[in-house]
């Protein structure tokens, strides 16, 4: 009789085999290493790690790397600076191995890993960066600036002459020339900052934009040319009559009226809601059967009911906020519910955000939530679809890919406007005030050329190398007065609208995040009622074992957690004050993570709010 | 000083990722079954990695001088985990007679109780050395700061089934109080000694009252604390969301502000609230200055778009009330602030 084969040998097989491929190449490197100090040949080489695969980006990148790398000062120490870019599937692992072995690049876009997180971890791996954000940043010296750069150095930054204007604005050049390096980023250089070790620990170099609708201007014009004729249709078409009337989406007034009446591009949620359904009627009508009105797909902004939970909860939010800190944590939304500050039959999110869900659904294509970011960019522009929200960062796949085919426009998600279904329930739109520029660079506490490095992300996020680089990728750059190229200006944020901060977002609960989602995008496709949602979603808060109780529970376990990360920090700011004074800096930085410190109590402060909802409760236990 | 550091890591993807010059992907299949085989193997991995971690360099360093100042450097990078290490393996060189015992107690002790994960053992025996350390020493100037940190170590849970001891904690930042009333970690011994008394435990219903009174108290006798800003917004947050006192909540944020709040990420927040308590409770003409600094000052806080109808609201409520509301700025206008 034949043995059967057990598997287990092949995994044995394979992992004696990777050991002795490990060691071999393990031996080889080190012993590379010691016999030479810069295997490169002398060279010291400055590696950047990041994850930007998008179209444009590491071209733009690569740009201005090959522009420092022949600035006569590098070449004359033999620096040069190499860009490593690895897919985000594999980007954390590659990132925490090359970490922990020591082995990392200078410079790593910070985000992905999760052993990294914020606090003393990061600042293990990485160098917080205060003393050098204090000091300007040379490369906004007039030598490198348009209109006073070497022709070198403008010939390898802006070889075409579209990316740089001649000259800029003396007024501006001062600022940049004068301020402290973090004062030259658009935010403050707030997206390199981190809350728990209150210190700059990455440098962001682009903006991914704010959230935005694409649209298709062609189609665009095509349906509502179709959606005139349907409304001075006698009778009134009856699809037409049924949204106006009965579902009253919009009010059958003047101002409607004179819209439809334009190629424009809808402006408010019902009208977005009419378009939408006129391009169903469309498609019907002439026939192109794989038109549908909104891309859709199971990307983190793959919907577009994102836009709308700050809209819909806000006002919710603001009777949650018992603490009164403007930000509407775990315990808030779940004490909330349990002592019924909100229900699911409140209006805001029965007749308001669910409805809205639910109404959007009906315009994604069959099956989005089987579909990847990259299938919805496409069916978007092979023009399937009339419209896609994501954020700047898929811009240039966008524009680039509809060029030749049709005009691209992009618009903030539309809010109802007043007259219309969804108007009572709406706080309007949220601001974009506190968005954070992005693509951080951290910087590696091992690298051997570490002022290199610093070096380069300095010229990196000059003037005139930042408005190149992020030009070629299509981005928005994070310096002060670098003009983005024209089609990512409507991806600056706004001001106006209310505190994004302040929303209900259920998917978001710890612990009772699960049933939630799961049911959602049934409740969606129609496929179970209101009820049934709300039933499974309340029995799954409920839950003895993994409901509500438990939020309170971990919330608490994560705060005292957090008591301990920030205690580490002030570890670190104490001794620095006991070791080399306390200047201004040591004191501000110390005293904020105190404050922290202070506010959540050791993890009580959820206890607090527990008690104070629940004063005769024994708090959850796991 | 550099390690050899082959690590073999099993991470949650299910992957073996080898050494760190790259990542191999090995599947997880050999270990689903639980036979003799499986636990060889494993045997085996372990084995290769026990080699290889056999081959850690180790810093040696020959003074005292050299050990104290090199931890330091460590912790101040935050490498607790080889300041620990470090401390640890050169003991030796610090009987009770070396004039930097205390140094080498402090900085050990601190090592200890923030080596990751934290563990029993090693929480305990930081407490004693600290302890050791502060009752030796305590002319030394970081005496202060080791009772409070023995306070932290009492107080906090550092350890799965460590139980906060709050009358010992409490002893601790009282000792700092009375002993070191001038010292920089005074304040902060006073606001944890009033958070002994909010937290609620077996032997405990939480007291936010008396926590606030202790604190006030030692505020209004310490006002020009380093920390007072810290402290009074603490103590404003506590009568606000904790006690419901909004006068007294308005009057302590009123103080954090004279004195200028030391988070200036925070402050737009902070500006929004007072302007909410200060309408809520008829202070309006402070309310329109707290709403104007909103907007004008804190564009990015997110809640000027809201301060501007809060004001507009004011306006129609107090037509007496004559004032302009600034507009809102653009992004780009931000960008210079």
């Amino acid at each position: 009789m034949m043995k059967r084969f057990n598997s287990n040998w092949i995994g044995l097989f394979l992992l004696v085999t990777a050991w002795g491929y490990s060691a071999v190449r393990f031996a080889g490197i080190s012993s590379a290493q010691a016999l030479e100090e810069d295997p490169d040949e002398g060279k010291k080489v400055v590696r950047i790690l990041h994850w930007q695969l998008e179209p444009g980006y590491r071209e733009g990148m690569q740009r201005i790397i090959d522009a420092y790398n022949n600035l006569p000062h590098v070449e004359e120490d033999r620096v040069e600076v190499r860009q490593m870019a690895v897919t985000e599937r594999v980007y954390a692992q590659f990132l925490n191995v090359h970490l922990i072995s020591g082995t990392a690049p200078d410079i790593c876009e910070k985000g992905m890993s999760s052993i990294l997180g914020s606090g003393a971890q990061l600042a293990r791996f990485f160098e917080p960066i205060s003393g050098y954000v204090q000091k300007p940043n040379h490369y906004n010296k007039p030598e490198y600036m348009p209109g006073g750069m070497s022709e070198d150095l403008l010939e390898a930054l802006d070889p075409e002459g579209d990316r740089l204007p001649d000259a800029i604005d003396p007024e501006l050049a001062d600022y940049l020339e004068t301020s402290a390096w973090s004062e030259t980023f658009t935010d403050g250089m707030l997206g390199g900052w981190d809350d728990t070790l209150q210190d700059y620990i990455a440098v962001p170099v682009s903006s991914w934009g704010a959230m935005r609708t694409f649209y298709n201007i062609d189609l665009t014009a095509d349906i509502k040319a179709f959606l005139e004729e349907e409304y001075d249709r006698r009778p009134r078409a009856g699809w037409l009559t049924r949204l106006i009337e009965e579902e009253r989406m919009v009010p059958d007034n003047a101002p409607f009226e004179s819209w439809v009446r334009t190629p424009d591009v809808p402006d408010s949620l019902g009208r977005f809601i009419v378009f939408c359904e006129a391009t169903m009627q469309y498609r019907e009508a002439k026939g192109v059967d794989k038109l549908v009105p909104i891309s859709a797909s199971s990307y983190f902004t793959g919907t577009m009911i994102g836009n709308y939970i700050v809209p819909f909860t806000n006002a919710i939010a603001e009777k949650l906020d018992v603490d009164h800190s403007s930000n509407i944590s775990h315990e808030e939304i779940i004490g909330g519910w349990q002592t019924g500050l909100w229900s699911f039959d409140d209006p805001h999110l029965k007749d308001g955000f669910f409805d809205v869900s639910r109404w959007l659904a009906k315009y994604y294509p069959p099956g989005y939530l089987g579909l990847d970011r990259e299938q919805a960019a496409r069916r978007f522009i092979h023009s399937r679809a009339v419209f896609i929200t994501t954020g700047g960062w898929d811009a240039s796949t966008l524009f680039d890919g509809a060029e030749g085919k049709f005009e691209v426009g992009v618009i903030p998600a539309p809010v109802p406007i007043e007259g219309e279904r969804w108007y009572p329930y709406s706080a309007g739109r949220q601001n974009e005030a506190e968005s954070k520029l992005g693509a951080p660079m951290a910087l590696n506490k091992e690298s051997n050329h570490f002022d290199w490095a610093v070096d380069f992300l300095r010229f990196m996020t000059s003037f005139s190398a930042n408005q190149v680089m992020n030009k070629e990728a299509g981005w928005i750059p994070s310096v002060v007065g670098a003009e983005p190229v024209e089609a990512m200006k409507p991806f600056i944020p706004r001001t106006e609208g209310v505190k994004p901060s302040m929303q209900v977002n259920l998917s978001n609960v710890r612990i009772v995040d699960h049933v939630y989602k799961g049911k959602f995008p049934l409740y969606q496709t129609g496929e179970i009622s209101y009820e049934e949602f709300v039933n499974d979603v309340e029995e799954s808060y409920r839950s003895d074992r993994n409901g509500v109780d438990r939020v309170w529970h971990e919330t608490f376990v994560s705060n005292r957690d957090r008591a301990r990360q920030l205690e580490r920090s002030m570890v670190v700011s104490r001794l620095r004050g006991q070791l080399q004074g306390w200047d201004e800096e040591n004191t501000v930085k110390h005293n904020n993570i105190l404050e922290y410190s202070l506010t959540i109590l050791d993890g009580h402060s959820t206890k607090a709010i527990f008690y104070k909802y629940f004063p005769d409760r024994t708090f959850p236990e796991y | 000083m550099r390690s050899v550091q082959t690590i073999f890591l099993l991470l949650d993807e299910g992957w073996v990722c080898i050494d760190g010059l790259f990542t191999f992907p090995v599947p997880m299949t050999a270990f689903s079954r639980y036979s003799y085989r499986s636990f060889c193997c494993l045997a085996l991995w372990c084995g290769a990695v026990l080699l290889l971690s056999g081959c850690r360099s180790e810093i040696r360093l020959e003074t005292p001088r050299e050990v104290v100042d090199t931890a330091n450097d460590l912790v101040l990078s935050y490498k607790i985990q080889e300041a620990r290490d470090l401390l640890l393996n050169h003991e030796h060189l610090f009987p009770d007679a070396e004039p930097l015992r205390p140094d080498f107690q402090y900085i050990l002790s601190l090592s200890l109780l923030h080596s990751i994960p934290p563990e029993r053992g090693l929480i305990e025996r930081a407490e004693v050395d600290m302890v050791d350390m502060a009752e030796t020493y305590p002319d030394h100037p970081r005496a202060p700061a080791a009772w409070l940190y023995v306070g932290r170590m009492r107080d906090m849970r550092d350890y799965s089934g460590d139980e906060p001891r709050l009358p010992e904690a409490r002893e601790a930042y009282e000792r700092v109080l009375e002993r070191y009333p001038d010292s920089v970690e005074a304040g902060e011994a006073a606001a944890r000694l009033a958070i002994t008394f909010m937290k609620r435990t077996e032997d405990q219903r939480e007291d936010f009252a008396k926590g606030a009174e202790l604190l006030a108290g030692w505020l209004d006798d310490n006002p020009d604390t380093e920390q007072a800003s810290s402290l009074s917004l603490f103590l404003a947050n506590i009568y606000d969301a904790h006690l419901g006192d909004y006068e007294r909540a308005y009057h302590y944020y009123q103080v954090a502000e004279n004195m200028g709040f030391n988070n200036q990420g925070n402050a737009g927040a902070r500006y929004w609230r007072l302007l909410e308590l200060a309408r809520q409770l008829g202070h309006y003409e402070e309310a329109v200055a707290y709403g104007k600094t909103v907007i004008r000052e804190y564009s990015r806080s997110g809640r000027a778009y809201e301060a501007k109808l809060l004001l507009e609201d004011i306006r129609e409520e107090r037509p007496e009330m004559e004032f302009t509301i600034p507009e809102l700025k653009s992004f780009n206008e931000l960008e210079t602030e």
